[in-house]
């Protein structure tokens, strides 16, 4: 059986379901930013996939151009979580997720 | 071109291996390193069905700029992790009913319409020159607008990232209160062990009292 876009997909929502599973999880909000990573790769393996075995004369490889755009985001979002977590951090002496609960009702 | 399948099955088991280790390992480090590995085994991937230019990207930026990241704010968080006792929320199982669902509907999706997005493979002849060209054309042509855009969103994040990390005058002196109050609330505790002693000194001494037995 020669590799088409739904191998790549289902690699792709393996990635994404493994990453929402580590988000709803894991305590430590670094895991959860690791998690986060998990998704967004997901995402791009789904976009060169489309990219790669959707090919369209109108727009060559737009689906690559987009997996761009993904990882820039990612990469300033890591930037600014990881900001955020250090002040957090320095506040509350603390780092897990459901220890950081001063919005309770 | 077909994408050698060994090679893809072989990747795409340790893309999935390593992803679930990320998630799976108690020690947050060993998470870290587990999550290189999976960016890794990604560009590996990229590379497989021949996405030169990103899988380059991949290991450039997400096997090497993120990780570091990542690896920094656990090092400067360390102070929590010594009393981190269950690194997974109570209703892990929960958690693993939804991801499981999810999957479930992603999965029936693609079984139900898989053949309509199979539109033909991208050339062999491009594939050949490597993608690098054509993904450039697009950047600086149809895609010129989001890429400025992407530009400036960077500053912007390097920008908030710095003024967020850096401590500020107002917080400074929250933390100081905040030693002030802890040092004021030690001395309270430590006069009242000092009577507390004293007493019961007196009552070991002398006169006893009919609670002393208590």
């Amino acid at each position: 059986m020669t590799i088409g876009i739904t191998h790549l997909l289902v690699v792709s929502a393996a990635l994404f379901c493994v990453g929402v599973f580590g988000l709803l999880s894991r305590r430590n909000a670094i895991a959860l930013l690791m998690s986060v990573e998990l998704m967004f790769n997901g995402v791009n393996v789904a976009l060169v996939g489309f990219a790669r075995f959707g090919y369209s004369n109108l727009r060559p490889l737009s689906g690559m151009a987009f997996a761009l755009f993904v990882i820039t985001i990612a990469a300033a979002e890591v930037a600014v979580a990881v900001a955020l977590l250090l002040v957090a951090y320095r506040r509350h002496q603390t780092v897990q997720a459901d220890e950081l609960d001063e919005l309770r009702g | 071109m077909t994408v050698n399948p060994v090679a893809f099955y072989v990747i795409a088991v340790l893309v999935v291996a390593t992803a679930i280790a990320v998630v799976a390992v108690p020690n947050i480090i060993h998470a870290a390193v587990a999550l290189i590995a999976c960016f890794f085994m990604v560009a590996a991937l990229y590379l497989a069905i021949g996405a030169d230019f990103l899988a380059a990207t991949q290991l450039l930026i997400y096997a090497g700029a993120i990780p570091v990241l990542i690896i920094f704010a656990v090092m400067l968080t360390r102070g929590s992790m010594r009393r981190e006792g269950n690194s997974w929320v109570r209703w892990w199982p929960l958690a693993l009913l939804v991801t499981m669902g999810l999957g479930a509907v992603l999965l029936g999706v693609f079984a139900v319409s898989h053949d309509r997005w199979h539109r033909g493979t991208y050339p062999q002849r491009l594939l050949d020159d490597g993608t690098t060209r054509t993904i450039g054309d697009a950047l600086l042509n149809r895609y010129a607008l989001p890429f400025e855009v992407a530009s400036a969103l960077l500053l912007v994040a390097l920008v908030g990232a710095v003024l967020l990390a850096r401590r500020d005058e107002s917080e400074a002196v929250l933390e100081r209160s905040e030693e002030e109050r802890r040092q004021r609330e030690e001395r309270v505790r430590h006069r009242r062990e000092e009577r507390d002693r004293a007493r019961r000194a007196r009552l070991r001494d002398g006169v006893s009292t009919p609670d002393e037995s208590t």
